[in-house]
């Protein structure tokens, strides 16, 4: 999975726990910008998320847990589940010290 | 529309004329809000929209040259057995508005350009897109289609959107500070703006709360479903010894709506 544009540098891996539940932030504004979810981050920055980091964004919804949204990318992009749920963690992670999501 | 409301109009438009109340050479005329659309009932007023070229003889308080809103002359009046609350715009005026909206030398129209305009303008604006026309069919289409062409729907989408962020965040301080009263109408008007703004984005902009559904209807957007839409709107799912679950949700509704709908 790429997430290039969501600011990259991805090296920590499994950081984030496969049986976490994430959920995103109900403070973080969120806009479609022409088919790109930009998110309102706390120092006003904006964040443009690739089209799976978009994907994983939309599945945080407080009942699945990482393993669970890998398994639907997986599906999504046919990509391998392995490194799926590794790219998953990853991506989790970097949500987490954005303070984009919380569990 | 149906021909029977069509028919009712220009029976009303024509008494209006006998009486001077709309002038024989006006560009156009229609009606906007709910009877142009279908929605009236039995007690409903027609709103009623005169445009000519000048301002309308015999109208008071209407300077000679082109003002901008809100300088509109006003007329009430019942006709056909149905009372109309009635406007006269100018050609200059109607289209000074939709320039509002288009971009200039530059200038991109934001959400800043919703807050200047008046009332009249804003529903002007919102009746143009689909008025039952009474007179000047050919005038109404070429200016709607001057203000389709306009930024109009995405400075609103813009402007829906930005006020229901303030309010979710409104509402998340004030439930953090344990005002949970205050949160539950903070995210109610949340969940307003965010309807609005969907709504919009399909081209059903309302200013007025109460055709919400309506409108919601008329377009059945893909975002959200209608029942889950209403069980929000009439806080099905509110519990009053334990608001915060409702609050959070239908924040969690609102992020989420806004992250499908392209701007």
């Amino acid at each position: 999975m790429s997430a290039d544009n969501v600011g990259g540098g991805y090296v920590t891996l499994d950081a984030w726990r496969p049986e976490r539940v994430p959920r995103r932030s109900l403070r973080v504004a969120v806009r479609n910008v022409q088919g790109t979810v930009h998110l309102s981050l706390d120092d006003n920055e904006a964040l443009a998320l690739s089209e799976s980091a978009a994907v994983v964004w939309r599945l945080l919804d407080g009942n699945r847990d990482a393993t669970e949204i890998a398994e639907v990318l997986t599906e999504q992009f046919s990509v391998d589940a392995a490194r799926a749920l590794q790219d998953v963690c990853s991506l989790l992670e970097d949500f987490a010290s954005r303070g984009i999501i919380q569990d | 529309m149906m021909p029977e409301q069509s028919d009712a109009l220009d029976l009303v438009v024509k008494e209006l004329e006998a009486r001077g109340l709309v002038p024989e050479d006006a560009l156009a005329v229609f009606a906007g809000g709910s009877y142009a659309r279908g929605w009236n009932n039995a007690d409903s007023d027609v709103d009623l929209y005169v445009v000519s070229d000048e301002s309308s003889p015999g109208v008071a308080t209407t300077p000679p040259l082109v003002p901008l809103p809100p300088n509109i002359p006003m007329e009430w009046a019942s006709a056909g057995g149905i009372d109309c609350d009635i406007e006269y715009w100018t050609a200059d005026q109607v289209w000074t508005s939709i320039a509002r909206f288009e971009a200039h030398a530059g200038r991109i129209p934001d959400s800043a350009t919703v807050e200047h305009l008046s009332l009249e303008e804003i529903y002007l604006l919102e009746r143009l897109h689909q008025p039952l026309i009474a007179r000047g069919g050919e005038w109404l289409e070429s200016t709607a289609a001057r203000l389709k062409a306009s930024e109009y729907h995405r400075v609103i989408l813009g402007w829906c959107f930005d006020h229901a962020d303030n309010c979710c965040e409104d509402a998340l301080g004030q439930l953090a500070s344990d005002d949970a009263e205050a949160a539950t109408i903070s995210a109610r008007s949340a969940f307003g703006f965010t309807i609005d703004g969907l709504l919009a984005s399909y081209g059903e902009y309302g200013r007025a709360p109460k055709w919400r559904p309506r409108r919601f209807r008329a377009v059945d957007p893909r975002e959200i479903m209608f029942d889950t839409y209403w069980a929000v709107e009439v806080m099905v799912e509110y519990d009053p010894t334990n608001p915060r679950l409702w609050i959070e949700s239908t924040v969690g509704k609102c992020r989420q709506i806004m992250s499908e709908v392209v701007m």
